[in-house]
């Protein structure tokens, strides 16, 4: 495995490298010399205050999300899901737009806005009803934590409708926005406010990365080579879940990472998922950050705009094509 | 006789559809000794051998391993000792051979690790055993349907358990890797494992166990060795009229054969 994630690990460092020199504005190495030498330039201010922070929680972002999606698919057996598949999205969705909604509910809470708060105590939620309904006498049941999931998620999209016919038609345009997904954050309080969550959640998934290679064989197998399927079950289901969650409060719901990113590395790299994951990790981080970079800068490359798309939107009118490529050309998940 | 290594005691398990409830009051594995569980679809043979792998909870009963009660004992510590290997096995991914068995080491390394030169040679031997050797690289989807039993028993063997317990290994099998699986188990008994086997291959099981257990409708019919149990009663009472008792022609121990076919009814 070590010698394997090497290709990973350098096209992850190259797009970080090269990722906070890409913008609307030029700025270039001398504007970061002088400000670090401390004359205040602007342009070092944008790139340390504005760029790398977001190149930062962009590929934290796509990393969790490609992570989340290898090991979900794993968990659940099933080739399709990613990480939002649990209604995570819907529940985060409802919970921001009920904080756009419903002033009374607009706390900030320490640096994250009322948004983002509502929409990781909506993820929170959803996580916790699916889980309440999944739990068995012999365990996690896998299946009905999935059908939980992609239900609740119907429902929040119900709730969603409901507020949308029944409000203010300008906070419709906040929420519409939301629900494109973007990582345009200002520093990093929001990062590290989410941090200790996320990180956590991540070092589960990770860490049961050889276990997963015989929740593959299926159950039986699994319990028969000495892996304690409940447990792993469980923790990759609450890493997965508070890993995304976290992500989803602050850049919304961006698509496609989750799912295309697994099967690509898979098909790269084989399937031990000791590579799989931290591999998973290292491509989205790197695609998400890539995208992102694209979506700031295409207005000003095309039409010298400074406006910037939604990541969310390059991810799915990229990754969807590309997806489908995936699925014909080779026989599927093997 | 040694002391057994597994025993089974007082388990009762039904499923919730209903229809059917398995009563066993004691099965226990004995090291060096081949157990073959026979009986018609349906019999409880397969949720027997769950419940003694541990993969299974019972209603009631329990199960103990070398002396620990299995359902406290980590399931590593289990997997140590115990191997088993379920009926169907769906791998969502396509691993290669040698790969599957070495997640057989699994009970026995730090999941990070790589293999050591020790659990190289155990996987090399588990691979040789199951006459995997010129396959060992092709991934499980370019395997038969028998190919890939054997693979998957290599990667139990690859645990080095003490406990064999397998679920209709040999269904997919042409007779003479049935034969060669049998000899197999024969070899590692003799070497000290307790094995026991869930089949419907009755003559197999005549031939090659030390002890035949029938099962009907939840609960034991007979146990004892081939000769003992295997009587023509017995078999009619399992499976019906159509069944003829034979004798093998070497061993002279019982065989079934299907009664003739009727001249006009074949017409």
């Amino acid at each position: 495995m070590n010698s394997r994630i090497i290709p990973y690990l350098l096209l992850s460092l190259a797009v970080l490298l090269i990722a906070p020199w890409i913008g609307t504005e030029h700025i270039g190495l001398d504007h970061l010399l002088s400000y670090l030498g401390g004359d205040g330039n602007p342009g070092g201010s944008v790139l340390i205050g504005q760029r790398i922070p977001r190149v930062l929680l962009g590929f934290l972002a796509g990393g969790t999300l490609a992570l989340v999606g290898a090991s979900f698919q794993v968990l659940f057996r099933n080739p399709l899901v990613e990480p939002y598949t649990l209604g995570v999205t819907g529940g985060a969705a409802l919970g921001a737009y009920l904080a756009i909604a419903f002033p009374a509910l607009s706390v900030p809470v320490g640096p994250l806005s009322s948004m983002q708060f509502m929409a990781m105590v909506g993820a929170g939620a959803t996580l916790g009803i699916i889980y309440f309904f999944a739990r068995q006498q012999q365990g996690l049941s896998t299946h009905t934590l999935l059908l939980a999931g992609v239900t609740l998620g119907i429902v929040c999209g119900g709730a969603i409708m409901l507020l949308t016919y029944i409000s203010d038609p300008h906070k419709l345009l906040q929420i519409n926005r939301w629900l494109m997904g973007g990582i345009d954050v200002v520093g990093y309080k929001e990062l590290a406010t989410i941090l200790p969550f996320l990180l956590p959640g991540l070092g589960l998934l990770l860490a049961n990365a050889p276990e997963l290679n015989h929740i593959a064989l299926g159950e039986e197998m699994a319990t028969g080579h000495g892996v304690d399927v409940n447990r792993v079950q469980t923790a990759v289901f609450v890493g997965g879940g508070l890993a995304t969650a976290m992500v989803v409060s602050l850049v919304g719901p961006i698509g496609f990472v989750g799912l295309i990113v697994p099967h690509a590395v898979r098909r790269m790299s084989g399937f031990d998922q000791r590579l799989v994951l931290p591999a998973s990790f290292l491509l989205g981080g790197a695609a998400l950050t890539a995208a992102d970079c694209v979506a700031r800068s295409l207005f000003m490359w095309l039409w010298h705009s400074t406006t910037e798309l939604p990541v969310g939107i390059i991810t799915a009118l990229v990754g969807g094509p590309l997806f489908i490529r995936l699925l014909l050309s080779r026989k599927f998940m093997t | 006789m040694s002391d057994a290594v597994l025993t089974v005691e007082n388990v009762c398990h039904g499923y919730a559809s209903g229809g059917f409830e398995l009563r066993v009051t004691r099965l226990a594995l004995h090291p060096g000794e081949i157990a073959g569980l026979i009986g018609p679809n349906g019999a409880g043979k397969s949720t027997l051998l769950r419940i003694a792998a541990g993969v299974l909870r019972p209603r009631s009963g329990q199960v103990m391993l070398g002396g620990n009660l299995l359902a406290r004992m980590e399931r590593r510590e289990v997997a140590k000792r115990l191997g088993y290997l379920p009926q169907e096995i769906a791998a969502q991914f396509d691993f290669r051979v040698e790969e599957l068995v070495g997640l057989g080491r699994f009970p026995h390394v730090s999941g990070f690790a790589a293999l050591s030169r020790k659990d190289r040679e155990i996987v090399d031997r588990s691979i040789r055993q199951t006459e995997l050797e010129n396959l060992r690289e092709r991934p499980l989807s370019q395997l038969s349907g028998g190919e890939r039993k054997r693979a998957f028993l290599a990667s139990v063997l690859a645990q080095e358990p003490e406990i064999l317990l397998l679920d209709e290994p040999t269904v997919a099998l042409d007779i003479h890797h049935q034969v060669r699986f049998f000899r197999l188990l024969r070899e590692l008994a003799r070497k000290g494992l307790a094995v026991a086997v869930v089949t419907h291959e009755v003559n197999l099981a005549a031939l090659f166990a030390d002890r035949i257990v029938l099962m009907r409708n939840g609960t034991y019919l007979a146990e004892g060795t081939p000769r003992q149990v295997l009587t023509e009663d017995a078999i009619r009472n399992l499976y019906g009229t159509d069944i003829l008792l034979h004798r093998h022609p070497q061993s002279g121990l019982p065989i079934v054969l299907p009664t003739q076919v009727e001249p006009e009814e074949a017409r």
